[in-house]
């Protein structure tokens, strides 16, 4: 993944300094009909844009924002690659996923929690449910409420917000319906804290401190509360899993946490536990995805090569540009 | 129809937000209206404000249920449950009172004391949980330093030059190199390694969004 990224980084760099892309010529005199103009032209039509880049009021600009569309093709061509896929699983071809300690991990951490007598404690992450890391939060918490329900371990949830507390009410009872056992479901166990950020981050330090959960669970958003939660998780000597997709607070979970679910694994937790075939089509999408970005991270890294000694264009150019320089 | 009916009601409203999130919005100048998947996404994002604002009553109702139970109950938590109904209930009176003028705790020309509890209480006891941060961290790097393995010395060594490069002394006894060893491990180590668990994890929500949007992922529905 970091060559991945690097060899972003030279891409960019291959498309502005090598002149890959060539840069929309100035507007010509009236008179001149040259093919790259006219082309320039043309698609200024389709877009509804005038010579300086003002909207026209008329063709695709009328009812798109012209700067999204590539966006929107991406998401189109990552769709029609899931389309592909999910047939491909529903004709039967098997689909592997690697193996994920952390994920792995969780069934480990509330067994234990089983054995000890101790209850599980799931944190969602401090975000609102409008975040795509707390839906998805919500999903995982479902999938631990019904482990937890068949080990008939008590799982206790702590929310930062009043529609997430409806959310996660809903994923246990769901979670404790799938194992059968309806009756596991605790009400009082689904806690609003508050809906400040270090209130609640005390609220939830508090219920590791006095409650002693075996197992912290913690996966969702996190901010600057995320080190905190960890500390106090790893104080109480319980076996911790902690994942998000938020970069910044990654470190802080890897240093403090048993098991650290990592970016993108965060978002395969439900294909991995479920194995379900349509699940896993997305995930080999987002991998074929990735390969299509690689491919053209190494032509980027050719052409950056190619582009040393073309035009005065020297290594220090290379490193300085990729230096934000 | 339990299961079929919120699926709907997914799918439609994502690729409703989808499509306003493409289209344009007005642009008086070019002549261009708003488009009207737009304005439906303006109020569906108010209907989603009023979501909030009851579900925060149902919030209060949980946390009052929760702490009155463990009050009777007299564990552990009790004598901390109890203070935070106190000033919760309290708060709230002082906010309401001093909202519809019922009573004044504050004289001529200061603040109303709703907003001195928040600045002088509530305000400073943020700032020390969040202050709790420096001494984790120091805990965590201690035990993240220990060199016990390959990757964890790899990491000592980066956490020293870091250190090392952001401290004037740094540069001092090292004459300069500290601080260029720490611009490499920021932007060409660190940095590329942020960016590949963007990629990854953007790829990740992509995924996830469309297969919430087209209905493939249902594990949030009950049954």
């Amino acid at each position: 993944m970091t060559l991945c990224s690097t060899l972003a980084l030279v891409l960019h760099l291959a498309l502005a300094t090598g002149g890959v892309i060539a840069p929309k010529p100035a507007p010509q005199a009236a008179d001149d009909t040259s093919g790259a103009q006219a082309a320039w032209d043309q698609l200024d039509a389709i877009k509804g844009e005038g010579a300086d880049g003002e909207l026209t009021g008329e063709g695709l600009s009328a009812w798109v924002d012209t700067e999204k569309v590539p966006t929107l093709m991406a998401i189109v061509v990552f769709g029609l690659l899931m389309f592909v896929y999910q047939r491909k699983a529903k004709a039967g071809q098997e689909i592997s996923i690697r193996r994920i300690a952390g994920l792995d991990a969780m069934d480990e951490a509330i067994g234990r929690a089983t054995e000890m007598g101790r209850p599980v404690l799931y944190v969602p992450g401090i975000d609102e449910i409008k975040e795509i890391q707390t839906i998805y939060s919500m999903m995982i918490l479902r999938h631990v409420a019904r482990k937890t329900a068949e080990f008939g371990t008590d799982l206790i949830v702590p929310v930062k917000d009043s529609i997430v507390l409806t959310f996660a009410e809903e994923a246990v009872k769901a979670g404790c319906m799938d194992a059968g056992r309806p009756d596991a479901f605790v009400k009082d166990n689904v806690r609003y804290l508050s809906n400040e950020q270090f209130a609640y981050c005390a609220g939830v330090a508090g219920i590791m401190a006095r409650e002693k959960p075996a197992a912290n669970i913690m996966l969702g958003m996190f901010f600057a509360e995320s080190l905190i939660l960890a500390e106090s998780g790893f104080m109480t000597g319980a076996i911790q899993v902690a994942g998000t997709a938020k970069q910044h607070q990654l470190p802080f979970f890897v240093a403090a946490c048993d098991y650290t679910i990592i970016g993108e694994e965060y978002f395969a937790v439900t294909a991995y536990l479920t194995r379900e075939p349509n699940l896993l089509a997305t995930i080999r999408t987002g991998d074929f995805t990735k390969w299509i970005g690689i491919t053209l991270l190494i032509m980027g890294v050719v052409l950056a090569t190619k582009a040393v000694g073309a035009e005065g264009i020297t290594w220090a150019d290379v490193f300085l540009r990729l230096a934000g320089k | 129809m339990k299961r079929e009916i919120p699926i709907l009601l997914t799918v439609l409203s994502g690729l409703l937000v989808t499509l306003a999130f493409f289209t344009r919005g007005e642009n008086v100048a070019a002549g261009i209206e708003t488009h009207w998947s737009k304005a439906v996404n303006a109020e569906l994002l108010q209907w989603a404000l009023i979501f909030f604002s009851v579900a925060f009553i149902l919030g209060i109702a949980n946390l009052v249920r929760i702490s009155l139970k463990q009050i009777q109950g007299g564990g552990a938590d009790a004598f901390y449950k109890t203070v935070m109904l106190i000033a919760l209930f309290g708060y709230l009176g002082v906010g309401l009172g001093e909202y519809h003028g019922w009573w004044s705790f504050a004289g001529e020309g200061e603040q109303p004391m709703k907003l001195w509890i928040y600045d002088k209480l509530f305000i400073p006891l943020q700032a020390t949980m969040f202050s709790l941060l420096a001494f984790y961290i120091a805990s965590a790097a201690f035990r993240a330093f220990r060199a016990r393995s390959l990757e964890s010395t790899l990491l000592l060594v980066a956490g020293a030059i870091v250190m090392l490069g952001q401290v004037p002394v740094g540069d001092q006894i090292t004459d300069g190199y500290a601080s260029r060893w720490l611009a490499f491990l920021m932007v060409y180590v660190n940095g590329a390694g942020q960016k590949a668990i963007i990629i990854g994890a953007t790829l990740g929500v992509l995924a996830t969004g469309l297969r919430i949007v087209l209905g493939i992922e249902r594990s949030y529905l009950s049954e």
